[in-house]
């Protein structure tokens, strides 16, 4: 994952400075979130089906070594071959080796988020190779020049008359703001692109462990072409991306797109288990790249519960953080809540500590997610992570000790909080501070701090105790 | 390569060491969740289907073969890609479709094992596919059509318009009911796509849009059986509208 220069915070802010952003943002969450809780409500029995679901998964993480043994068998049979990488940089050599030792010149893409936290388009295009990316909402921003803002909605950030006008700038037709005119200009751009790629790179959204199949998900289709017209397909897949068998399958693909965009069921839903046989269209040749990148290492500690997550993209659309700053305020591949347990987990050693601290802890991911993750859970876990490895922020860490140092003496912490009071007291107006003295004012520059009670809890008890006796 | 395959596997194993395993799900009970069993499977298959945006017409099978024709023909379409007769549950709606002077488009190399030419410029040129499904889904509206001998996959995708016939005994009331049911054809073929309405973006301000990669326009030709008998057909129902 490619750190960014510029700090957390600074990101922050000029997200919120960001009218255009959003605008676009407001427009788009909000109906997301609508659309799922409605789309999850015409499933008849909800809560079973999320409870087999996170059963379906959590089960598969617990003997995934098995699973991706019998996966990795059951794809040969059916005439395709599994390749297995440590890291990034073995994922995207393995897919470079495989394009060069086939001539390959074309590569159509369709949208995968392990693609880009492996950065494969980078080593494939310095490798002089065309690729395209053909979902319409990567395909925008990949004219443009930048990185996707969400899981489901890579260009949610976008408006219309941006679109609009990068459509006029590149392909030198009319400014238009008809989202309609723009899809005719990329379906025309892009059916060519689907035609004479030599190779179809696409991601996986399950692996099926009995049979050897691939579940992938579209609602343009672009996936399906890229699978089909190419010579070759090769299919980009994180080690954790299994279910056990079909029946599971079917689980899973019945919450997938309920949770995403709130549709019954995603408008291709493709089931793939090895190249053609005879076929008059279809790859010669299946590649399925499995992904490790960090996440073996997560599986039996206290974040290895992500693992579980089917990227469905419901807790960013929940999150009141994600509603303001959007996706590239987090600066990584992966946003939102469950951006910010994995991105700090998948790469411990990258600038990320910071990002599980741009959660309120709200739970609002948590009641989101159709597998039921605790994401706030793991989220204190990473916090309390960067305190103990001492990479927190200076005064948290200070902090900490001296309430750690105060709270272990009663007398002190009696007198420490009379003082706290009487300070906070002073500096009110109407029960609220407005401006604490540094290093607390950052708490204050984006909201009011309470006056400290009256009376303690420690205090209260202790009256009550002795009213009752 | 193979050192990463064992690295992989014993991080995992080590990871997994002392923690218990998670029980299996259990199995689904594949039954009618969500459709009713007094429900009528069909109707809430025409309502599903309308609701994404797939225009479904009801027809006894002699009144579909001519119903493909006239579909086609209203539609403008002048050149067709197909499945092999065989392979639709009405080998006679290909014939209709050519009595009516619409030229067929071959796949390049249909029934070879050899590498393909991989030259779709005439496919690419076609205005329609006619396929056939090997299952419908009632509570998602969903047609589910698989590769084959005779069945290129390119028929339901490139055209901008995709005719499916489906026969009615085919629906199943869910996707987990199916799959139980009818599982095996997924191994079987080397594609198998569960299809829900036209192909469509909201990638732009979460604005609707149809057509943008695959069909613009999908029918469903529903093929009952003789108790509904309708001379010569027609029940057409289309959404009003996708509800994004
Ligand atoms: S954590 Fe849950 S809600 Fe968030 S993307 Fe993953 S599965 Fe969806």
């Amino acid at each position: 994952m490619n750190p960014q220069p510029v700090s957390f915070h600074r990101r922050i802010s000029t997200a919120l400075a960001d009218d255009q952003l959003r605008l676009a943002l407001g427009r788009t969450t909000e109906r997301f979130a609508a659309k799922r809780a409605a789309g999850l409500a015409s499933l008849p029995d909800v809560d079973a089906v999320r409870d087999r679901a996170r059963a379906i998964r959590l089960h598969t993480l617990s003997r995934l070594d098995t699973y991706l043994e019998q996966f990795e068998a059951a794809v040969s049979a059916a005439g395709g071959q599994v390749h297995w990488a440590a890291d990034a940089k073995e994922a995207s050599a393995i897919v470079l080796d495989l394009a060069r030792a086939r001539s390959v010149e074309r590569v159509v893409k369709s949208k995968s988020m392990v693609s880009e936290e492996i950065a494969l388009n980078e080593t494939l295009i310095a490798a002089g190779l065309d690729v395209v990316e053909s979902d319409l909402g990567e395909y925008i921003i990949q004219l443009a020049g930048e990185t996707p803002s969400h899981i489901i909605a890579p260009a949610v950030h976008k408006t219309r008359e941006q679109v609009g006008q990068l459509f006029a700038d590149k392909f030198g037709v009319p400014v238009t703001d008809d989202v309609g005119e723009m899809t005719a200009t990329a379906r025309s751009v892009l059916r060519e692109v689907f035609l004479r790629a030599d190779m179809g790179v696409s991601g996986v959204n399950f692996g099926v462990a009995a049979t050897g199949s691939l579940a992938i998900v579209t609602n343009e289709g672009n996936a399906s072409l890229a699978v089909t017209a190419p010579r070759i397909h090769v299919a980009m897949m994180g080690i954790e991306r299994l279910v056990p068998n079909l029946d599971d399958l079917a689980v899973m693909l019945q919450i997938l797109a309920r949770s995403a965009t709130g549709q019954k069921l995603t408008v291709y839903t493709d089931l793939l288990t090895g190249p053609r046989r005879g076929d008059p269209d279809g790859p010669e040749e299946l590649h399925v790249v499995l992904v490790d990148n960090g996440r073996s290492r997560l599986v039996g500690t206290e974040v290895g519960e992500i693992l579980a997550c089917i990227r469905c993209g419901a807790c960013l659309n929940a999150c009141p953080v994600y509603q303001q700053i959007g996706g590239h305020a987090y600066g990584s591949v992966y946003s939102g809540p469950v951006g910010a347990v994995l991105t700090p987990s998948l790469d411990d050693v990258g600038p990320w500590n910071t990002l599980p601290d741009a959660s309120s802890l709200c739970g609002a991911c948590r009641e989101a997610c159709p597998v039921r993750i605790d994401i706030p859970r793991m989220l204190l876990a990473l916090r309390a992570r960067s305190v103990r490895a001492g990479t927190a922020g200076r005064a948290v860490r200070v902090g900490f000790r001296l309430y750690r140092w105060a709270a272990t003496r009663p007398w002190l912490f009696r007198r420490a909080v009379a003082a706290a009071r009487w300070l906070t007291e002073l500096l009110a107006a109407d029960g609220w501070v407005q401006r604490l003295p540094p290093p607390l004012s950052g708490w204050t520059r984006s909201r009011d701090f309470p006056v400290i009670a009256s009376r303690t809890f420690s205090e209260r008890m202790r009256d009550r105790a002795g009213g009752a006796g | 390569m193979s050192d990463s395959r064992e690295g992989i596997l014993s991080r995992i194993r080590s990871g997994r060491a002392g923690q218990p395993e998670s029980p299996a799900a259990p199995p689904i009970a594949p039954g009618p969740a969500g459709v009713p069993e007094t429900t009528d499977l069909v109707d809430r298959f025409v309502r599903e289907a309308a609701g994404v945006g797939a225009v479904v017409h009801r027809a006894t099978r002699d009144g579909a073969v001519d119903l493909v024709g006239r579909l086609l023909v209203d539609a403008g379409v002048r050149r067709l890609v197909s499945w092999e007769p065989d392979d639709l549950p009405i080998p006679e709606a290909l014939d209709a479709a050519v009595d009516r002077g619409i030229q067929l488009v071959e796949p390049p190399l249909p029934d070879g094992a050899e590498p393909l030419d991989r030259d779709w410029t005439t496919m690419a040129a076609a205005d329609a596919g006619l396929t056939g499904a090997a299952g419908g889904l009632a509570d998602t509206g969903t047609v589910i059509l698989r590769s084959g001998l005779g069945r290129a996959r390119l028929a339901w995708l490139l055209p901008p318009l995709h005719l499916v016939l489906l026969y009615a005994p085919f629906i199943y009331p869910t996707l987990p009911a199916f799959i139980s049911a009818r599982g095996e054809l997924v191994g079987r073929s080397s594609h198998v796509a569960l299809v829900t309405g036209p192909s469509r973006t909201a990638d732009i301000e979460q604005t609707l849009t149809t057509g943008v990669h695959g069909p613009k326009v999908v029918h469903i030709v529903l093929v009952e059986r003789g108790e509904r008998e309708r001379e010569p057909v027609v029940e057409s129902v289309a959404g009003d509208g996708v509800d994004g």
